[in-house]
C-alpha cells in the first residue's frame, strides 16, 4: 500500500471511531449509571465508573415495578403482532405482485399514500373507533391493525421483493396442479425469506419499544408493556435514575440479541427487496 | 404452447381477479378501516367543538379559521417543526451516507461497527430521552463538563430557545441514523463493480466514481430515506413530551405534541382533529413535490416506478 | 380449490385469534353491570410506590370495615399523564367512580357538570381548610384537596455548618427579608475555585454548589407575587393582578437569583432532574424552595444516607406568605354508585385514614383542627420523620400564612398558564426583563382569556 493509501485508511478509521464514540458515549453513560447509587450518579464532577457497584439495581428495578408482568404483556402483544404482520403483509403483497384485478392500481396508490400518512392524523378517530367498540384498555388496538396488512410499508417492501421472483416458479407449480394458495404458502414464502426476516425484525423493534400506542390505549398499569413501564421510574416527585437505567439495560438486551442474529438477513432482505427500485 | 394455455382464458381472468382480491384483502380492508374511515371521521370531528365530555356541536370551519388567525400556538409550532424537519433530514442523510460509505470501504470490523451504529435505534425512547436530558443539563450534565474541559464555552442546550432544536436534532441523529445507515450500506453494496471499474479505467478517482456512478446508483435509496426521514421527523413526540414540554418559550412545541396536548390534555378534540388534517395536507403536498423533484435525479434500474 | 383452502385458513386464523383474544380483552366491565353482590368502586390516583402502598393500606382497611364494598384501584404512575388517561377513560365511557383529579383541570370539568356537587356533603364534615376548596363560579364545591402542601425552605445543615451560618428561621415571626435571604445564598454559593459571588474572580459559569434554586412552575412565583402585594388573580376572582408592580417585581427578584446574584442554577423546563433530596445530599444546592411533599424523600435520604437537613419558613417580601396546593378527590357524576362513593370519600378525606401518609411526610392534613389542637398535631408530627422545627416552620406557617392558589378559583387558569409559563422562560434565562415580558407579551394575551373571550 502506498503511503497515501495508508494515510487515507487511517483517516477513515479515525472518522469511524469518532462516529462510534458519538454513538457510544450515551450508551456508556447508560451503563455506568445502571450500577451506581443515586448519590453517585449525581456526583459532580461526574464519576466515570461506580466505586460501589450496585448490582442490586437490576433486581430492584425488576421488583419495584412489576416488570415480569410487563414482559409478559409485551410478549403477549408481540407474538400475535409478528404473526399478523408476516402473514397478512406477505399475503397482500403477493396479491398485488402476482394478480391482476380491477382497481389494483388505485388500491396500490392508496397503499403508497398510507406509507406517508402521519399516524398522528388518524390517532384520534382510531381512538374514537376503539372506544366505541369498548376495546380501549385492551391489547386489541395494538394487535388487530397488524392483521390487516401489517403496515403499508411492509406490504410495499414485500411486493417489491415478489416482483423480483421470476414467473417460472409460479408456472412450474401451476403445471403441477397447485392452487394459488399452495403456490403462496409453499413456494413464494420460502423464496422471500430474507425480506420476511427483515420485516419481522423491523416489527419486533417497533412493538418492543413502542411507547406511544400503549400510552394511549392501556389505562391499567397491570397491562403496561416494557417500554411504557419504563416511564414508571420517572415519578411525580423524583426520578429513580439508577433503577431506570438498570431497567433500560435489561430491556435492551433482547433486541440486541435479535439484531445480532438477524443482522445478516436484515441487510440481505433490504438489499434484495429492490428498495433500490 | 403449454404456458400460454395455462395463463389465458376468461375463466382464468375471473379466477385471478377474485384470488387477487382475496390475497390483497387484508391490506385493502385495513386501508378502509384504519385509514380512510378514520380520515373521514377526523374531518368530521374537525368541524365540531367536541370536548370528549359533552356531545359535539357542528361549528363549520371555525376551528380552521381559529388556527390560522387567533390561535396562539399553531403558527409557531409549524415553524418549529419545520425547522427541525429540515435540519434533521438533511443532516441525518448526510451523516448516514458518510458513515455508510466509510463502512463500505473496509470489510474488517464492518459487522461490529454496523451494530454499534444501529444500537441507539434499539434503546427505548423513554430511556434515551431521560438519558439525554441528563447529559444536556446545563449545570451538572456531562456535555458541558466535557466542553469546559476542552476550553469551549458551555451551552444551555435544551433550556435556551436558540439551542433547543439543534440539541434535539443531534439527539435525533444519534437515535435515528442507524436505520438509514444500514439501508445506505445495503444499497452501496449493490453498486455494480463493473461501472466503478469503468470509471477507474478512464482515469477517474474516488470522487469521480462517487459522483458518476455511486450517487446515481443509490439515488432511489437516497430518495427513499429522504421521504421516510421527512415523515418520521414530522412525527416527533416523545422528546417534547418527556424532555421539554414544548419549551423553552414554545421553542420546541412540536406539531404532534401540540395536537396531542390540545386533544388529550386540553379536551379540544375538534381543534386537534383540524390540526391533524392540516398536517396531512401539508405532508401530502410535500410528498408530491418531492416525488416530482425526484424525477430529476433519481435513476431506477428497471425504469420508473 | 385454492379459494376454499384460503377461506378455511382465514377462518381458522380468525377463530384462533378470537379465542386467544378473549384472554387479552381484559377491559373494564361496565360499572354495576354485574348482578347482586358487593358494590365495586373504582378509585383513581397517582403517586410513587409509597403512595401506592399507603393507598392500598387504607382501602384494604376500608374494605374490612365495609364488606359490601370492593375497591378497585386505578393507579396512574405519573401525574402529568393523568389528563391523557382520564380523557381516554371519558371517551370510552369508563370513568372511575372517584379519585384524584388534576388541579389545573378541576374547575373546567366541574363547569361541564362532570362531578358530583359536594357542597351539602361537606356541610356535615369537620371544617376543612378554605384554601383547599375547589369552588365553581356558581358556588358548587366539586372537590377539596385531600392533602395540603405549602412551599417552604428545605436546607442542608452540613452546608450551613461548613459556612458557619445560622440556619433559616423556623419561626414565621423571624422570617428573613428577601435581601437577607439573597445574602445568605451568596455565601453558600461556591464556584469551582471555592469563590462566592461576593469574591473577586467569581466564575458564574462554573458553579459547583448553589445557595438556592428557582423552579419554573406557577406555585413559586405566584407565592412570591402574593407576598409582594401582587399575584395572578385577586382572591375574589375578579381582578387580574398579573400586571401589578408587586407581581412584576417579585418575578424579577426571583429571576435575579439566577442571572444577577448567581445563586441559583438555570431551571430546566421539566423539573430539575434531581429531586430536592438528591440536590441537598450531593451538596449541589444549600436551600431548596419547594413543597412540603419533599419530606418523604428527604426523610428517607436522611435515613439511608445521613442527610442532615432542616426546614424553614420562606423569606418575606413585602409580607410573609406561602401558598397551598393539593390534589382534590372528586366524585364523578358518571358513577353508578354515588352514595357508596361518598361514603368512601368521607373515609379518604378523614385525616385519621391518611395518618400513615401524613406521618411519612408526604401529606399535611386537610382539616383545620389538625393544625390547632395539640393532641391532633402530635399524631402526625411527633415521629422521627418530622424534624423538631416542623411544627413552627410548617404547621404554624401553613395555618396562618397560606394563601389560595388561582388554580382553585380561576377556571381559565390552565389557558393562562399555557401562555405565562413559556413566556416567563425568557425571564428566568435573563433574556428579557420581567416587566417587558409581563406587560408586552403576557398581559395582552391573558387579558382576553381572563375576560372570557
Amino acid at each position: 500500500m502506498t503511503v497515501k493509501r495508508r494515510f487515507l485508511r487511517a483517516l477513515l478509521y479515525l472518522v469511524l471511531l469518532l462516529g462510534a464514540a458519538f454513538v457510544l458515549v450515551p450508551i456508556y453513560w447508560l451503563l455506568r449509571s445502571s450500577v451506581m447509587t443515586i448519590g453517585e450518579i449525581f456526583k459532580f464532577p461526574p464519576m466515570l465508573w461506580s466505586h460501589d457497584m450496585q448490582w442490586s439495581n437490576f433486581s430492584q428495578s425488576m421488583t419495584v415495578t412489576p416488570f415480569a408482568r410487563y414482559f409478559g404483556n409485551t410478549i403477549t402483544i408481540l407474538i400475535p403482532a409478528l404473526l399478523g404482520t408476516l402473514l397478512t403483509a406477505s399475503m397482500s403483497a403477493y396479491g398485488f405482485a402476482r394478480f391482476k384485478f380491477p382497481l389494483r392500481g388505485m388500491w396500490f396508490s392508496l397503499v403508497l399514500s398510507a406509507i406517508i400518512l402521519p399516524p398522528a392524523v388518524v390517532l384520534i378517530p382510531q381512538f374514537i373507533m376503539w372506544s366505541s367498540l369498548r376495546l380501549v384498555n385492551t391489547f386489541y388496538p395494538l394487535i388487530l391493525p397488524l392483521w390487516f396488512g401489517g403496515g403499508a410499508f411492509n406490504v410495499f417492501l414485500l411486493r417489491q421483493f415478489f416482483l423480483t421472483i421470476p414467473h417460472d416458479f409460479d408456472d412450474a407449480a401451476r403445471i403441477d396442479g397447485a392452487g394459488f394458495f399452495r403456490i403462496y404458502w409453499q413456494i413464494m414464502l420460502p423464496l422471500i425469506q430474507p425480506a420476511l426476516i427483515a420485516v419481522g425484525l423491523f416489527q419486533f423493534f417497533f412493538v418492543w419499544n413502542d411507547f406511544f400506542l400503549p400510552l394511549i390505549y392501556l389505562n391499567d398499569p397491570g397491562k403496561y408493556t416494557l417500554a411504557l413501564g419504563l416511564s414508571e421510574f420517572i415519578g411525580s416527585y423524583a426520578t429513580q435514575w439508577n433503577l431506570l437505567m438498570a431497567a433500560t439495560v435489561i430491556i435492551v438486551i433482547p433486541p440486541i440479541i435479535v439484531f445480532f442474529i438477524g443482522q445478516k438477513y436484515f441487510v440481505e432482505g433490504v438489499t434484495l427487496t429492490g428498495v433500490k427500485g | 404452447m403449454k404456458r400460454a394455455a395455462v395463463r389465458t382464458g376468461k375463466r382464468f381472468q375471473t379466477e385471478e381477479a377474485v384470488a387477487g382480491y382475496l390475497f390483497a384483502a387484508p391490506v385493502i380492508l385495513g386501508l378502509i378501516i384504519f385509514v380512510i374511515g378514520p380520515m373521514i371521521l377526523s374531518a368530521i370531528v374537525s368541524l365540531t367543538d367536541w370536548n370528549v365530555l359533552t356531545a359535539p356541536h357542528f361549528i363549520g370551519i371555525k376551528n380552521y379559521i381559529h388556527l390560522f388567525t387567533t390561535d396562539l400556538y399553531f403558527a409557531n409550532s409549524l415553524l418549529v417543526t419545520s425547522y427541525y424537519v429540515v435540519g434533521s433530514v438533511i443532516l441525518t442523510i448526510f451523516y448516514s451516507l458518510v458513515v455508510a460509505v466509510l463502512l463500505n470501504q473496509d470489510a474488517r470490523g464492518k459487522g461490529i461497527f454496523r451494530s454499534i451504529f444501529y444500537l441507539p435505534s434499539i434503546v427505548p425512547i423513554v430511556a434515551s430521552s431521560a438519558l439525554w436530558l441528563w447529559l444536556y443539563n446545563p449545570n451538572f450534565g456531562l456535555f458541558n463538563e466535557v466542553l469546559q474541559s476542552l476550553g469551549l464555552p458551555k451551552s444551555k442546550f435544551l433550556v435556551d430557545q436558540t439551542t433547543v432544536i439543534p440539541s434535539l436534532i443531534v439527539m435525533g441523529i444519534w437515535g435515528g441514523a442507524g436505520n438509514t445507515i444500514v439501508i445506505f450500506l445495503a444499497a452501496l453494496q449493490g453498486v455494480p463493480r463493473q461501472l466503478l471499474e469503468a470509471v477507474e479505467i478512464d482515469g477517474g478517482n474516488w470522487f469521480h466514481k462517487f459522483r458518476a456512478v455511486t450517487l446515481p446508483m443509490i439515488s432511489p435509496v437516497t430518495f427513499f430515506n429522504l421521504v421516510i426521514g421527512l415523515i418520521t421527523a414530522f412525527q416527533v413526540f416523545a422528546q417534547p413530551y418527556i424532555m421539554t414540554s414544548g419549551g423553552p418559550n414554545n421553542a420546541s412545541l412540536f406539531y404532534v405534541y401540540l395536537m396531542y396536548r390540545e386533544g388529550f390534555q386540553r379536551n379540544n378534540m375538534g381543534l386537534a382533529s383540524a390540526e391533524a388534517w392540516i398536517l396531512f395536507l401539508l405532508v401530502s403536498v410535500l410528498s408530491i413535490l418531492l416525488f416530482r423533484w425526484s424525477r430529476g435525479w433519481v435513476h431506477y434500474e428497471g425504469g420508473n416506478q | 380449490m385454492s379459494k376454499r383452502r384460503l377461506f378455511i385458513a382465514a377462518g381458522i386464523v380468525a377463530m384462533v385469534f378470537l379465542t386467544a383474544g378473549s384472554a387479552f380483552a381484559g377491559g373494564k366491565s361496565e360499572q354495576g353491570a354485574a348482578a347482586a353482590g358487593p358494590v365495586t368502586l373504582q378509585y383513581v390516583f397517582w403517586g410513587d410506590q409509597n403512595e401506592v402502598n399507603a393507598t392500598k393500606a387504607f382501602t384494604d382497611g376500608y374494605m374490612v370495615k365495609n364488606p359490601d364494598v370492593k375497591i378497585s384501584l386505578l393507579h396512574i404512575p405519573q401525574a402529568n399523564t393523568y389528563m391523557d388517561k382520564i380523557n381516554t377513560l371519558a371517551a370510552s365511557h369508563s370513568l372511575p367512580d372517584l379519585g384524584y383529579f388534576q388541579e389545573t383541570n378541576v374547575l373546567q370539568w366541574g363547569m361541564n357538570d362532570q362531578f358530583v356537587d359536594l357542597t351539602d356533603f361537606y356541610k356535615n364534615e369537620p371544617a376543612k381548610l378554605d384554601v383547599l376548596k375547589f369552588i365553581t363560579p356558581d358556588g358548587k364545591i366539586v372537590g377539596i384537596s385531600v392533602a395540603n402542601e405549602i412551599q417552604v425552605i428545605w436546607y442542608s445543615k452540613k452546608m450551613f455548618d461548613a459556612a458557619g451560618l445560622p440556619y433559616p428561621p423556623s419561626d414565621p415571626a423571624k422570617a428573613w427579608t428577601w435581601d437577607h435571604f439573597v445574602q445568605v445564598a451568596k455565601e453558600l454559593t461556591k464556584d469551582v475555585n471555592g469563590k462566592t459571588p461576593n469574591d473577586a474572580g467569581f466564575d458564574p459559569s462554573n458553579v459547583r454548589s448553589f445557595g438556592t434554586w428557582i423552579q419554573q412552575w406557577y406555585m413559586p412565583w405566584v407565592t412570591f407575587a402574593i407576598a409582594n402585594g401582587g399575584g395572578l388573580v385577586s382572591a375574589d376572582g375578579k381582578k387580574l393582578l398579573m400586571g401589578e408592580p408587586g407581581t412584576i417585581d417579585a418575578i424579577q427578584k426571583m429571576a435575579d437569583l439566577i442571572n444577577v446574584d448567581h445563586v441559583s442554577p438555570t431551571p430546566g423546563t421539566q423539573q430539575m432532574p434531581t429531586a430536592a433530596a438528591t440536590a441537598l445530599l450531593s451538596q449541589q444546592v444549600a436551600m431548596v424552595i419547594d413543597g412540603t411533599w419533599d419530606l418523604l424523600t428527604i426523610g428517607l435520604t436522611k435515613e439511608q444516607s445521613n442527610l442532615d437537613f432542616g426546614v424553614g419558613v420562606l423569606p418575606k417580601m413585602k409580607t410573609l406568605a406561602t401558598t397551598s396546593v393539593g390534589t382534590p378527590i372528586v366524585v364523578f357524576k358518571a358513577s353508578k354508585h354515588v352514595p357508596e362513593a361518598e361514603q368512601l370519600l368521607k373515609f379518604v378525606m378523614d385525616p385519621n385514614a391518611a395518618l400513615p401518609l401524613m406521618q411519612s411526610g408526604l401529606w399535611l392534613p386537610n382539616e383545620v383542627q389538625w393544625y390547632k389542637d395539640p393532641s391532633l398535631i402530635s399524631k402526625w408530627v411527633d415521629n422521627p420523620r418530622h424534624p423538631s422545627e416542623y411544627k413552627s416552620a410548617v404547621v404554624d406557617f401553613a395555618i396562618n400564612y397560606a394563601h389560595q392558589l388561582p388554580v382553585y378559583y380561576v377556571p381559565q387558569f390552565q389557558k393562562m398558564d399555557d401562555v405565562i409559563e413559556p413566556a416567563l422562560n425568557q425571564v428566568w434565562l435573563g433574556q428579557k426583563s420581567a416587566k417587558d415580558v409581563v406587560l408586552n407579551e403576557i398581559m395582552p394575551k391573558i387579558t382576553p382569556i381572563f375576560e372570557g373571550k
